[in-house]
């Protein structure tokens, strides 16, 4: 019986852990996406009109504010209390982000995805932001319906 | 489980108010109504796909260049006289108006993977440019080439 408890307590140890190091992994993405883009919001704006799918002033609108809503969901991730929301704000971010690339790859758009701004390379393919995407919504998926509670 | 639908609400609600904040001179600009342009369409648009040494005589005649890349791609470096007119910059595009209109325009982005030239050519002959040369090897061919390339924003 007592041995039974101690393998409980340590499978919950290990899955605390495993919460906490994904949150920091999603949050560790969305703080470096944001940090690209926020001060670059014609060129990230730019990037968004190349999905043809937004009007010009709605591609402005999302360029102001998604880089702001990408660090404040990485700051909520970190937070005791908060980062089950923000796993929740990252499910609905991602599940935007894999339909829109789907679209394009669909599409057979000739454009990056503009993720992390204009520095990222062949991290910026379709492909790549696709499958990447696609793990964070699982990820956040996971997070949101752990079991962990109120753990730091 | 009120919590996990409520926070989520302000973490969007403060990320957009300080989002906006950040931008907002940017955001003003671009909700700024901009004068319609004339369309003075004539015709059917066929672009004309140019070669390297015919961007080179082109340039040497002081022709018209645009450069359809982004603002940023364009400040990295781009075809010495170029103005810059991203795709869907309707500001840059009656700008083309105030200062150059003529028959002809060379339009060049960064290679035959973006279709950037084609697309910004078409909305200069829409706005009155009658002959629309594009560069389909882009800038990237140019630079390559060893080729001058002038910096700077637009």
């Amino acid at each position: 019986m007592a041995e039974q408890r101690s393998t409980r307590r340590a499978g919950g140890t290990m899955m605390r852990w495993l919460v906490i190091g994904l949150r920091i992994l999603v949050a560790a993405v969305f703080l470096y996406a944001g940090s690209q883009k926020v001060f670059a919001v014609a060129e990230f704006a730019a990037a968004i009109n190349r999905y043809q799918i937004l009007p010009l002033w709605g591609g402005a609108l999302v360029a102001s504010v998604l880089p702001t809503l990408e660090i404040v969901v990485a700051g909520a991730l970190l937070l005791p209390g908060w980062w089950r929301s923000g796993a929740l704000v990252s499910i609905a971010l991602n599940g935007v982000f894999c339909a829109a690339l789907l679209s394009a790859l669909l599409r057979d758009l000739p454009i990056d995805c503009g993720c992390f701004g204009t520095t990222a390379g062949l991290w910026s393919s379709l492909g790549a932001a696709q499958l990447r995407a696609s793990g964070l919504l699982g990820i956040s998926l996971y997070l949101f319906l752990s079991e962990e509670r109120e753990q730091p | 489980m009120k919590r996990p639908l409520i926070q989520p609400l302000i973490l969007v609600a403060l990320a957009t108010v300080l989002g906006l904040l950040l931008n907002a001179t940017y955001v003003l600009e671009v909700f700024r109504p901009v004068p319609e342009l004339e369309v003075k369409v004539v015709g059917e648009y066929l672009p004309i796909p140019v070669e390297i040494a015919d961007v080179e005589a082109w340039w040497q005649e002081r022709g018209v260049i645009v450069d359809a890349r982004s603002e940023a791609a364009f400040a990295e470096g781009h075809v010495p006289t170029a103005h810059s007119v991203p795709r869907g910059d309707r500001r840059a595009l009656t700008k083309m108006v105030d200062c150059c209109l003529s028959d002809k325009v060379l339009v060049y982005c960064s290679g035959e993977q973006c279709d950037d030239s084609f697309i910004v050519g078409e909305e200069l002959f829409r706005i009155g440019f009658r002959q629309v040369m594009i560069y389909e090897a882009g800038f990237g061919e140019w630079q390559s080439s060893g080729r001058p390339v002038e910096r700077g924003a637009p």
